[in-house]
């Protein structure tokens, strides 16, 4: 308890130090946690995606030579079932739309909108945990029917109904009528494999769009069985793969493999295209060296104000020495009343980073979605309270500010436990 | 003085080395990111070849047969839709806010794609093939996206040479480097895809459109033309009057007979802005990063100096007191202040450039791409803006300094 | 019965260029319950000495015991924990610690002691500065306290842990004569009326003639 006086104390006589300490920590772990968080919202499992770090992503075909070229992009339904279909490793495999355009959605006589449809199979609603505010998801039997159904979203139900309890009645899609089977919770668009305003029927004729062989608009999510590795998933692919490739050589054409199927880091990263390799470990080996100088500068700050600190207190560590204070006790002490100053910044650079991610990150996130004139306006990408609250996020603050602690105190601290009592307390300096 | 203030930079080593280090780390990180700034920034900032404002996209649709809002037609015959797009393109074009329309495919740019064509000069086609994205386009386009000629065709030539079936190249298709001059190709046949049946007059070189701002112009342009009255598109484009885009937005959406005629209706109106914004969304993100974390930096400098210079402004009161009582005016001791960071950033910037030049200039990195001096004009930006913040860092504890009155300071130890 | 035994001790201290020899075999018994002054010009070696007494210098060679521990084999944490136990330090410019209040300065020697309570550290602390008439200054900041004030907080710390040993050095150098007279009248009280042997370095004749003996250094050697 003593010791905590005596730190106020020192913080309050010491106020330019405190000042220089305290800002240099918060802002260490302000630019830190907003990175860390912003990166790590893009991967948070949160509904309706809870388990997206065992979901892989098929998609995307590239073929060279022959009469393609070099031609990549949306694959064929088809082409996606023979590479991905009845994997081994995989417990649920869902198709869906890989893109979709802006479609008008209104009810009759009412407000047209224009806003993101994606078409997805019965599968869908059962690897993904979307919560139903009305109606049911479509089945297995609407899908071979190609039923003419709708999932709502709840903005987009409030929008054309001003309810939600809206299941059974009848909306127009470019022209076209539906009826509303359900309508689920808005979903972030940062959620960007189940991001839509509503959902629509998958059938082979929207994943084959365009009519080319092998291309089309059609990916696949894969569930993984549990204690299935990725590589055990992935092995499997690439043989499928091998396999088509053969097909493929036939009409003089190479079959590129991409790394697939796809995390949802790398679908988040985004850094690929249809005909190039994700290069995951570059953006993370780019993040980890901004971690390293976000911390490594402050901390060569803090160490040289607690060295300074310390040069003050000499005299104090001597007494503490003589009167029985064991050289592990001084290092203790001095650590510890850096972590004190340490913790305070860090709570201060933690809350600031939450209320930065919360309010202002739309500047720095990726997301798709909204453009069009008519589009609803209520679509934006912040994240929810239940997105940054994670334990992860506030273990790594408190990782951060050990790390920090340990950076800029120890050396200081142990020099000043190494001090010759005599020497400290001789009368003349 | 000034081997006394070396002296005891010198004598204070252990906390200078620190800041030496510090300042390294600093300055080399923003000589980096200014690098990569500056690449990023000079493509953003050079010339696109087209004119992005006041331009808008459309979406065009057909309504199935099933659909209960299809209006069934005269004769069942495909050419009902050509002629409900066409009425529906002269509607806009009365349109007082509308100052063209054309209807392309992939013919605006601020998206991915890379849907290409391979070139050859004809009679060459075993032999030279120029890459290009393929941008095909109704004439009307020429006043749409406002096409830059290089050889100072104005766009009614240009209209004309579309409607003839000819077809632009973009300057940096070409090889310059094998000594061959672009605007040498205007008027050549070309090869499309080594199919000798497609040949192709060009009509003329026009700079090239990239696909975003921030792309460099590695990959040519090909403006194909494209048959209002043959070729079936789903994407329009139209230039609203200067400024007039809100107007126009209101008048499409009030306007029924703007968006349907018949079975044919335009929709997803969105603005090129805003395609262009959600596109870069990804680089303009990583920019935005890039000026935080240089800002970091310099506060880091900030901190680290104020700190450092606070604690030893106050163990050398007496030094100081003696210089003053010895004669040295105020403004000298400030200087003397100002130049130990001077000193320290000098250090800094040499174990920097020691670390930072073998890399820029290494083959992987090649300077960026850009010229020797380059890097060398980035470092003394860098060099600026550390030093400037030196000042403002040390500015505080140097004016502390300065007002130290030598009888207290001497009379206090 | 001797309670501190200095054998032949030397102190040398070596820089790069001069070697000087601080102490030459000193020789010193000190029996339990005396108060001894040590006296002699400045740099004579009386503090190096206090300080080898107080176990916070080691010496070149000799041996010292204490309470009859050899201190010679002890680690850091046995020397810490012995200086804990049975010695106290004044010092002539208190060495108080600005940041700690009195009461948190006087308990400071129990802070590195197991098994104290903070009932029991608080009661200790009440009654040592009472004991030396600072009761009402516990919440003071030594910043707030007159030199001889200082000195009483300084000798209150010295004995709160109890020690059989309390070592001085210079304990009136910084104070007036009046501070100095009150100072001292404590340190006799402390050897009379508990029994601690006291030793204490001073340039004051009449106040070392108030104690059991005189011992007189010059040029690190005994002379006397």
């Amino acid at each position: 308890m003593n010791y905590l006086r005596q730190i106020i104390y020192e913080m309050r006589h010491q106020r330019m130090m405190t000042w220089v300490s305290i800002s240099g920590t918060a802002l260490s772990m302000f630019l830190v946690m907003a990175l860390f968080m912003t990166n790590q919202i893009m991967t948070v499992e949160v509904a309706p995606e809870s388990n997206r770090k065992s979901i892989y992503i098929g998609q995307n075909i590239h073929l060279t030579g022959g009469n393609w070229g070099d031609s990549s992009g949306a694959a064929h339904y088809e082409t996606i079932k023979q590479i991905y279909g009845n994997l081994k490793s995989v417990e649920t495999a869902s198709y869906m739309s890989q893109w979709a355009d802006n479609a008008d959605i209104n009810v009759k006589g009412g407000d047209t909108f224009t806003v993101l449809p994606k078409w997805v199979d019965w599968n869908f609603w059962k690897i993904y945990d979307f919560r139903f505010l009305d109606g049911k998801p479509f089945d297995e039997a609407d899908c071979n029917a190609g039923a003419k159904k709708i999932v709502l979203t709840r903005s987009l139900a409030r929008s054309l109904f001003g309810e939600e309890n809206v299941t059974g009645r009848e909306v127009l899609v470019d022209a076209m009528p539906y009826v509303v089977a359900g309508v689920v919770e808005d979903v972030s668009p940062l959620l960007n494999t189940t991001f839509a305003n509503f959902y629509l029927v998958f059938t082979p004729e929207i994943g084959n769009s365009g009519n080319y062989k092998y291309f089309g608009n059609t990916q696949v999510a894969l569930l993984m069985k549990a204690g299935v590795t990725f590589e055990e998933l992935q092995n499997e692919v690439k043989s499928r793969y091998a396999t088509m490739g053969n097909e493929v050589a036939k009409e003089g054409a190479e079959l590129v493999y991409h790394e697939q199927p796809y995390s949802a880091e790398i679908i988040s990263d985004g850094g690929y295209g249809s005909n190039n390799s994700p290069d995951v470990e570059s953006s993370r080996r780019g993040r980890l060296i901004i971690y390293a100088i976000l911390i490594l500068l402050p901390a060569i700050n803090l160490s040289s104000m607690t060295r300074s600190r310390l040069r003050h207190r000499v005299s104090e560590i001597g007494v503490r020495r003589a009167f029985g204070a064991k050289k592990s006790s001084i290092l203790g002490q001095m650590m510890g009343e850096n972590m004190i100053i340490t913790f305070i910044g860090g709570v201060i650079g933690l809350l600031l980073s939450v209320l930065f991610v919360l309010f202002a990150s739309n500047l720095f996130f990726q997301y798709s979605g909204g453009l069009s004139v008519n589009s609803l306006d209520i679509i934006n990408a912040k994240p929810t309270f239940g997105m940054l609250f994670t334990w992860e996020n506030f273990f790594v603050a408190f990782v951060l500010c050990l790390i920090l602690n340990i950076l800029s105190a120890t050396v200081p601290a142990w020099q000043a436990s190494r001090v010759e009592p005599a020497v400290a307390i001789a009368k003349v300096k | 003085m000034k081997r006394n203030l070396l002296k005891q930079i010198r004598n204070e080593w252990k906390d200078n080395i620190w800041l030496v280090i510090e300042l390294a780390v600093v300055a080399a990180s923003i000589w980096m990111l200014v690098f990569v700034l500056y690449a990023r920034v000079k493509y953003n900032y050079s010339p696109r070849g087209f004119d992005p404002d006041d331009v808008y996209y459309l979406s065009v649709r057909r309504i199935d047969n099933k659909s209960p809002e299809y209006v069934a037609p005269a004769d069942s015959s495909d050419v009902d839709y050509y002629a409900d797009r066409k009425d529906l393109l002269r509607r806009l074009r009365e349109n007082p806010y509308v100052e063209a329309v054309a209807i392309h495919s992939n013919g605006l740019p601020y998206n991915y794609n890379f849907s290409g064509w391979t070139l050859s000069p004809f009679g060459r086609e075993d032999s030279i093939y120029y890459m290009g994205n393929a941008r095909r386009v109704s004439p009307d386009m020429v006043d749409v996206l406002r096409y830059e000629s290089l050889t100072g065709l104005n766009r009614r030539q240009l209209k004309a040479a579309l409607e003839r079936g000819e077809i632009f190249i973009s300057d940096n298709m070409i090889d310059e480097d094998a000594g061959r001059d672009p605007v040498d190709y205007k008027g050549q046949q070309m090869i499309m895809n080594a199919d000798s049946t497609k040949i192709f007059k060009v009509a003329d070189v026009i700079r090239c459109v990239r696909r975003s701002d921030y792309e460099p112009p590695y990959r040519g342009t090909i403006i194909i033309p494209l048959d209002e009255d043959k070729r079936w598109t789903s994407e329009m484009a139209l230039r609203v009057k200067p400024g007039k885009g809100r107007e126009f937005v209101e008048s499409f959406r009030a306007d029924k007979d703007l968006q349907r005629q018949r079975n044919v209706y335009l929709t997803d109106l969105k603005s090129l802005a805003d395609i262009r914004e959600a596109c870069q969304r990804g680089t303009d993100v990583q920019v935005r990063m890039y000026f935080v974390v240089i800002a970091f930096l310099l506060v880091t400098i900030f901190l680290g100096l104020l700190g450092t210079f606070w604690f030893r402004m106050q163990q050398r009161i007496s030094e100081i007191a003696i210089r003053k009582v010895s004669g040295a005016t105020r403004s000298q001791v400030f200087r003397r202040i100002i130049g130990e960071g001077m000193v320290l950033l000098i250090c800094g910037m040499l174990i920097a450039s020691a670390c930072i030049w073998p890399l820029v200039s290494s083959d992987e990195f090649g300077y960026m791409g850009e010229k020797w001096y380059m890097a060398l004009l980035m470092e003394c930006f860098t060099m600026v803006l550390v030093a400037a913040g030196i000042v403002v860092s040390l500015w505080y504890p140097a004016r502390k300094a300065m007002d130290i009155e030598p009888a207290i300071a001497i009379k206090a130890e | 019965m001797a309670i501190i035994t200095l054998k032949d001790v030397n102190k040398v201290y070596r820089t790069k260029e001069v070697e000087t020899l601080a102490l030459e075999n000193v020789n010193l018994e000190i029996q339990k319950g005396e108060f001894v002054s040590i006296m002699g010009p400045s740099g004579c070696g009386k503090s190096t000495l206090l300080n080898i007494i107080g176990l916070l210098d080691v010496p070149s060679g000799g041996t010292v015991t204490i309470m009859d521990d050899a201190t010679g084999k002890m680690n850091d944490a046995q020397l810490s924990h012995f200086r804990n136990r049975n010695i106290g330090f004044v010092f002539q410019s208190f060495h108080l610690i600005p940041s700690l209040n009195v009461a948190d300065n006087v308990a400071l020697p129990l802070a590195y002691r197991d098994g104290i309570s903070s009932k029991e550290r608080h009661e200790k602390v009440a009654e040592v500065l009472t004991r030396l008439g600072l009761s009402h200054r516990m919440r003071h900041f030594p910043g707030q306290l007159s030199g001889g004030q200082c000195q009483r907080v300084a000798i209150a710390r010295a004995i709160i842990g109890d020690p059989q040993i309390v070592l001085a050095d210079e304990p009136t150098g910084n104070l007036d004569s009046k501070m100095g007279q009150e100072v001292m009248d404590i340190l006799h009280r402390l050897n009379k009326e508990d029994g601690r042997t006291i030793v204490m370095v001073t340039h004051n004749e009449s106040q070392a003639r108030m104690t059991d003996r005189i011992i007189r250094f010059f040029d690190g050697r005994q002379v006397e």
